[in-house]
């Protein structure tokens, strides 16, 4: 397991904190791994779906040199635009 | 079979009987899918057949567009100074799914052309540097590197293809 080497400190009201405690007392654990187990997949799911995506050192020098010079598309690519765009031809000869 | 692609539109197709075997992405299109494209996060293409007597009209397949980001901060100077300021633009495929009982017909292909096809248009007009998608297992991450995509992230399931690639492809006669 990672070691916890970080904090999160959460204001709120009394009330929250109470229902929280019992919610996580409920369960038989407590209060930060509820709280944590409720956050993380809900976190997991908006980060899935953001429009951001942050890349190390690393992929980012390998990404921007991509893009700097593309590589030539494969058969494989050429053959998809080859093949769609006769099938789209052919389809408007028949109309 | 004939596919055309149309935006997803709930009253005219089908979208309770795709099943493409993944759970994550029958339900983004039964549930949330629609909710995505009116809020403008993402808008969903479905293949169907351009003359059918189904009313609505069956999915053979799906994708998802979305606009999207790449922060690049770490870099280094002589590579910064050669492109805009970040972060940079990229298209997103987030999903893309055929139906269980039509695999291997080259739906998969036909749905990646259109998504291609789009993508290149919004590029006319919107800066875009390169395709990524989000494969949602190995089988499917190989689908996209068969066709060039390579791995953003480190061992991830995030794949990329520069736009001038795919652009140069749709050149060719």
């Amino acid at each position: 397991m990672t070691a916890k080497d970080a904090r999160v400190d959460i204001k709120t009201t009394k009330a929250a904190k109470a229902a929280l405690e019992q919610a996580a007392y409920a369960l038989g654990t407590t209060l930060s791994a509820f709280i944590l187990d409720c956050a993380m997949p809900k976190a997991r799911e908006v980060l899935a779906q953001s429009s951001q995506i942050l890349l190390t050192q690393k992929e980012n020098e390998r990404f921007i040199a991509a893009l700097q010079s593309a590589p030539k598309a494969n058969e494989k690519l050429k053959s998809l635009f080859k093949k769609h765009s006769i099938k789209k031809r052919s389809h408007h000869e028949k109309i | 079979m004939d596919l055309i692609t149309e935006q997803l539109n709930t009253t005219l197709h089908d979208r309770n009987s795709f099943d493409c075997g993944v759970d994550e992405l029958n339900v983004f299109l039964k549930q949330h899918a629609n909710q995505n494209q009116s809020k403008n996060m993402s808008k969903t293409y479905v293949a169907i057949v351009a003359v059918s007597s189904l009313n609505p009209k069956k999915i053979y397949g799906y994708y998802t567009l979305s606009a999207g980001h790449i922060l690049c901060d770490h870099l280094p100077e002589n590579i910064k100074s050669k492109l805009p300021k970040y972060p940079v633009p990229i298209a997103r495929i987030g999903r893309l799914a055929v139906d269980n009982e039509y695999k291997g017909q080259g739906i998969g292909g036909f749905l990646l052309h259109n998504a291609f096809s789009n993508v290149l248009s919004i590029a006319e007009k919107m800066g875009v540097y390169a395709v990524v998608v989000d494969a949602k297992n190995n089988d499917a991450k190989r689908f996209y590197q068969n066709y060039g995509f390579t791995e953003l992230q480190d061992s991830g399931l995030t794949l990329f293809l520069p736009i001038n690639t795919i652009k140069s492809a749709s050149e060719l006669k």
